[in-house]
C-alpha cells in the first residue's frame, strides 16, 4: 500500500471521434467536405468533472504531440493547486496514449514541477476497457 | 489429429465503464438535442458553447491552437537520447517517482 502525500488525483483520458461541422439538416451539406473538431475529455476523479480540450483539424493533428500537450497543460495546473501523485488511466491506443513520446512528456514534467509521483496504465486490450479504480490491478 | 483449445475470456460486468466516455454521450446528447430543423451550429465556438453547456454542472473546454503545440519528440531525444524506452508494445503501466525530495 502506498503512502500519499497531498491528495492523489486518479484522471482518464481518452480521444472522442470528431466532431463534423458544420452541423444542419441542410441536404446539401451533407456532401460537402466537413471541418473535424477533435475533443479530448480530461475526466477528474476528484472533481468529478471533466475537461475538455477542443481544436480544429486545421490547428493541429491527433498525434502524440498534441496529446501530450493538453495532457500537460491539465497536469501543470493541477500540480500548481497542490497535487502531488497523479495516477492516469487511459486505452492502450499506440497512436495517442501508449508511447514513447507521452513517457518523455510525463518524465519532463516530473523534472520541472512540484509532482513527486505519475503513474500511467494503460488497458490491456486494444479496445477501450477501463476498470474503476481499485479493480484495476485485477485486469492488467 | 489437432487439438484446438477456444478460450473465451470476458471482461468482468461492470468493470468496462468509464467515466470519460460518459461526458461524450452527454456531449453528444446536447447536440442532437440542440439540432433542430432550424437551429444548426456553424462554427467551432459554437461548438465548444454546446460541449460547455453538456451537463448541469457545465464541463470546461480549453481552446487549443497551434502556438501551444510542444514538440515532444525532441524533449524525448533530449531526455532519453538514442537508447529510447523499452518496446512500448509490452509496457503496461509506468510509474515515476521523484525522490530525494521533501
Amino acid at each position: 500500500m502506498d503512502v500519499f502525500f497531498g491528495f492523489k488525483l486518479s484522471i482518464i483520458h481518452v480521444l472522442l471521434q470528431a466532431i463534423c461541422l458544420p452541423m444542419s439538416h441542410i441536404g446539401a451539406s451533407y456532401y460537402k467536405r466537413k471541418l473535424k473538431l477533435h475533443n479530448l475529455t480530461v475526466y477528474d476523479h476528484a472533481v468529478y468533472g471533466g475537461s475538455c480540450y477542443c481544436w480544429t483539424e486545421d490547428q493541429m493533428r491527433t498525434g502524440p504531440n498534441e496529446i501530450g500537450t493538453a495532457v500537460h497543460h491539465w497536469l501543470t495546473r493541477k500540480a500548481g493547486e497542490g497535487a502531488e501523485e497523479v495516477a492516469l488511466y487511459s486505452d492502450s491506443c499506440g497512436g495517442q496514449n501508449r508511447n514513447k513520446y507521452l513517457v518523455a512528456m510525463l518524465l519532463h514534467l516530473l523534472f520541472n514541477s512540484s509532482l513527486k509521483k505519475i503513474t500511467h496504465k494503460v488497458s490491456l486490450a486494444l479496445i477501450i476497457v477501463i476498470s474503476y479504480l481499485n479493480e484495476f490491478n485485477l485486469m492488467l | 489429429m489437432i487439438n484446438v483449445l477456444f478460450l473465451l475470456q470476458f471482461y468482468v460486468s461492470g468493470h468496462s465503464f468509464m467515466e470519460a466516455d460518459s461526458v461524450h454521450g452527454n456531449i453528444e446528447r446536447e447536440f442532437k438535442r440542440r439540432l433542430t430543423p432550424t437551429a444548426r451550429i456553424h462554427t467551432p465556438s459554437a461548438a465548444m458553447d454546446v460541449i460547455s453547456h453538456a451537463c448541469s454542472i457545465g464541463y470546461e473546454v480549453v481552446e487549443l491552437s497551434a502556438d501551444l503545440r510542444q514538440d515532444w519528440k525532441a524533449i524525448h531525444r533530449q531526455l532519453m537520447g538514442t537508447r529510447g524506452v523499452p518496446s512500448m508494445m509490452q509496457v503496461r503501466a509506468i510509474s515515476f517517482t521523484k525522490v530525494g525530495c521533501n
